[in-house]
């Protein structure tokens, strides 16, 4: 606890204090919300490690509750002055005369799901550049129709504290390391581009010159295979999903619409439907914040509860929502340690972590071979929803044809889209192996965006529609 | 108001950085005041104000490049990050195509862009929850089907300075104000469609009037109710106004000297060329008064010019940050577009819907993608079936697919209703032949 309250500056006194003014308008509960975040990224461009960017960023946030109505207000300078002025606006959203008195802080003992030996901020940089040209070599060196190579690595080590108005104090130190890698290949006049990433909660003892091999492998490989490619003819047909960052389709298709905001206030088309079957019986969904250096992964969320593996789907029954303090409330659940949020800027909301699916009874090798005529999804970008209607999307850059049970023709730049429901329920296949991604994502809601991450056994949709020529 | 000292400490960061070694310096600051409220079924759902200040510092030493950012902004803070951040830049590779642009392109715009409302400071905490509570209230009245109602009030007062060591010395101040409302209505089929309304603007009184923020999302929510998919085939697309932004992505992308310069672009080479219909002429203009992307100078100092950027199909002009410039040994333009404006046509969209007889409208994209070096796109789309001249019912779980390369050539008109509430101010378009997928 002494070293957080050393790096943002504060005691006991102050935050008591803060709190305090939080609560003297008649709320129900407040927390301060401290942050540093300290990011680098460096990235490669025609063969030389020529650019950086570092980000250094330092705050807190007060958010004050009553009911369900939340003020807030931050401040880029955490001074005593400073967070009491946060607090006495954030503490405009109670209109009431009665002061609560805070009860004294204590710190709560956390999980350790992403433990380093080496802290990004220890890292030589040498080692960071010599990955880097490493992955640009090995890209180069693989086909001559490689004519650009674009590779990115970022790190952040990002310090939380959070403190109560119950007096639970919590704190983390969340390593992240990204890196990201473009091609262009070139064959005739035909150009193709494709990309590769990498993502986890892993200290700077994790730069392996192997990573960066596989990364360009990857990337060229997807590159290559695009010159072969052609946009399949769109409609309605069965699709296979290949594992791993295939879970995309669970982060849209339900993810969203079980995060608990939307259904307490009823714009989720899984509201008031816990307990509903949703899907087959061997189809198992979570959420899951405990996976060891998991991009998604956390150790408390922000507003310090304990990260969890939350069930959302279980044998096919819908089950659980992902919750934050205030859903939890209302729902009279206890919390699931999904209240996220991007920085001391924002209040947090329900948030995914690693969202996956369980593996299933089936072998990947029937999956293919009971689709007739259909598209096997490999390389998927990003995707959307719209959690009232249920329509969501993802984006394939890469894959193939199926016919007959076998992967045929590459196919490329498909928009997938369905509905939530009606997709789940099509879920007629899950493979016996699970691969969670390697890379994840980074999620977009209210303007805030997240780290993330998912996961899927191979899997056949028996039905969705494919954007096509 | 903004900070009077920003530009003074920005200035103290430059001199220093030159101090501690670098070749170049320049620094971005800023810093803004922000407020929003959010009224959800009459009741204020969340309440947000607070001060933003940050810096970045981007240090050139011996055509070393890499750029800082801090938004602990205490000197004696200051002073150490900036020793690092020389540090840090000189491990990096020398890049020749790094340094300060040249003293005849930087600068700022010497006109008054009408970027700051000077009544803002008079906005009180009151009227800002009245106007969220109005934008709600009008929403909800519209009928029972209402699940949840939202209205919101935005506003900012922000500045920006940018100053270097080559003698720039550049700010300005800006307002934005935003009001929009979000509805979840019911539909039969049990699914919970929703749709909303938003708008934008640097002056206050261009905004609508609330209670027509929260009508119009609610006509919208309502129109969702009953969507179905079509089959699969071609249509006649129009693409509503304020959905514009989609497509003028598909442009700005491989228009950028990224793109070119990493050979990313099917726009390469391609200067002189007829790259759309006649119906497109697309400008870049940053100097239009009180508009949203109206800017007194771009990301790199460079100073504001308006261009023709698409001439009735003809591609005039590339996107060309002064980086990107020297990469390519051509002049630099600007590094990313400002007001993106597509010269409207004559007409309403009820107008330009009476043209198709078959065809859709879409009236926003859900997610998908565009590969800027082969033009292939790929979007998820909801909007109104059109028959017979005539809106005829809602649709959605379909894509819509093509190739830019083709596709702008299928721009056949553009209506006279630009959508000001945004820096993409472009009219509802209608393209002949668009491929769909549905069923």
């Amino acid at each position: 606890m002494n070293d957080y309250y050393q790096r943002f500056a504060v005691d006991d006194t102050i935050i008591q204090q803060t709190l305090a003014d939080a609560l003297a308008s008649g709320a129900d509960y407040a927390e301060i919300f401290f942050q540093h975040r300290i990011a680098h990224a460096i990235a490669l461009q025609d063969g030389d490690v020529n650019r950086a960017a570092n980000t250094v960023d330092y705050g807190a946030g007060v958010r004050v509750v009553k009911g369900d109505q939340i003020g807030y207000s931050f401040t880029e300078t955490i001074t005593q002055k400073a967070l009491r002025q946060a607090a006495r606006t954030a503490a405009t959203i109670a209109q009431g005369t009665a002061p609560s008195q805070p009860v004294g802080l204590n710190l709560k003992t956390t999980p350790d799901f992403y433990p380093i030996d080496l802290s990004w901020q220890d890292a030589q940089i040498d080692k960071k550049i010599a990955w880097l040209q490493r992955a640009n070599q090995h890209a180069f060196a693989l086909d001559n129709r490689i004519v650009k190579v674009n590779i990115s690595f970022a790190d952040e080590t990002n310090y939380i504290l959070i403190c109560r108005s119950d007096g639970l104090c919590a704190a983390d130190c969340q390593p992240m390391m990204r890196a990201a890698a473009s091609c262009t290949a070139q064959q005739n006049d035909q150009r193709e581009t494709n990309f590769g990433w990498l993502s986890a909660r892993q200290g700077a003892e994790s730069l392996h010159l192997d990573d960066a091999d596989t990364l360009a492998h990857e990337t060229v490989q997807r590159t290559l295979q695009l010159f072969q490619a052609v946009k399949p003819q769109g409609g309605e047909m069965p699709m296979v999903l290949g594992a791993g960052r295939s879970g995309i389709l669970l982060h849209e298709a339900i993810g969203h619409g079980l995060e608990a905001d939307a259904n307490r206030k009823g714009i989720s088309i899984f509201s008031d439907n816990i307990g509903h079957k949703v899907a087959n019986e061997f189809v198992t969904i979570v959420d899951d914040a405990t996976v060891p250096h998991q991009r998604g992964s956390i150790n408390i969320d922000d507003e310090g509860n304990t990260g969890q593996n939350t069930v959302l789907v279980q044998n096919g029954i819908l089950k659980n929502y992902m919750h934050d303090t205030i859903s939890a409330k209302h729902y009279r659940v206890s919390t699931t340690g999904n209240g996220r949020r991007q920085s001391f800027r924002f209040a947090p909301i329900p948030r995914m972590r690693n969202t996956y699916m369980l593996p299933g009874p089936h072998k990947k090798e029937e999956i293919l071979q009971s689709v007739k005529k259909g598209l096997y999804a490999e390389v998927f970008t990003n995707g959307q929803v719209m959690i009232g209607a249920g329509d969501f999307t993802f984006y394939v850059k890469s894959g193939y044809l199926i016919e007959n049970g076998k992967l045929t023709q590459p196919v490329k730049d498909v928009n997938v889209i369905g509905n939530g429901p009606d997709v789940l329920s099509k879920i007629t296949m899950v493979a016996d192996q699970l691969e969670l991604s390697n890379s994840g994502g980074t999620c977009g809601k209210a303007g805030q965006w997240v780290p993330v991450s998912f996961g899927l056994p191979l899997v056949k949709v028996s039905a969705i529609t494919v954007g096509g020529a | 108001m903004p900070d009077k000292t920003m530009i003074e400490l920005a200035t103290w960061v430059m001199q220093s950085a030159l101090k501690a070694g670098a070749s170049q310096a320049a620094v971005d600051g800023y810093s803004s005041l922000d407020s929003e409220i959010t009224v959800r079924q009459g009741a204020i759902e969340q309440l947000q104000q607070s001060q933003r200040r940050g810096l970045t510092l981007h240090v050139y030493t011996d055509h070393r490049y890499a750029r800082h950012t801090t938004n602990d902004l205490a000197k004696k803070s200051l002073t150490p990050w900036i020793e690092q951040a020389l540090a840090a830049t000189r491990c990096l590779a020398p890049d020749p195509a790094r340094s300060l642009p040249d003293t005849r392109y930087s600068g700022q715009a010497t006109s008054d862009l009408a970027l700051a409302d000077h009544q803002w400071q008079t906005l009180s905490p009151d009227q800002r929850k009245k106007l969220a509570h109005q934008i709600d209230h009008a929403a909800n009245s519209q009928t029972s089907q209402i699940i949840t109602s939202t209205g919101t009030f935005q506003d900012s007062a922000s500045q920006r300075v940018r100053v270097d060591s080559n003698g720039l010395h550049a700010q300005s101040h800006a307002t934005t104000f935003a009001m929009g409302s979000y509805i979840t209505v019911r539909d039969d089929n049990g699914s919970r469609p929703a749709d909303g309304f938003w708008a934008a603007s640097r002056q206050h009184a261009s905004l609508p009037d609330p209670a027509d923020i929260g009508q119009e999302a609610a006509r919208r929510a309502l129109g969702r109710i009953g969507q179905r998919k079509l089959p699969s085939g071609k249509y006649d697309m129009i693409v509503e106004n304020r959905c514009a932004w989609r497509l003028l992505s598909m442009l700005q992308g491989p228009m950028s000297g990224s793109a070119l310069q990493q050979k990313k672009s099917y726009l390469e080479g391609k200067v002189g060329q007829q790259i759309a219909s006649e119906t497109l002429t697309l400008l870049d203009n940053p100097l239009l008064p009180g508009a949203l992307g109206s800017r007194a100078f771009d990301g790199e100092g460079l100073a504001p010019v308006k261009r023709t950027m698409i001439e009735k199909g003809v591609l005039l002009n590339y996107y060309i940050s002064d980086y990107y410039g020297k990469k390519l040994t051509v002049e630099p333009t600007t590094g990313g577009p400002s007001n993106s404006v597509i010269t409207p046509g004559e007409g309403t969209l009820a107008d330009l819907i009476g043209q198709v007889d078959k065809g859709l409208l879409v009236t926003g994209f859900l997610g998908g993608n565009f590969d800027t070096t082969t033009g292939d796109f790929s979007f998820g789309i909801v909007g109104e079936l059109i028959e017979g001249g005539k809106l005829a019912g809602p649709v959605g779980e379909m894509n819509v697919s093509g190739n830019g390369q083709t596709f702008w050539q299928k721009l056949t008109a553009c209506g006279g209703d630009v959508y000001t509430y945004s820096s993409n101010r472009a009219p509802s378009m209608l393209f002949k032949d668009v491929s769909f997928s549905g069923t």
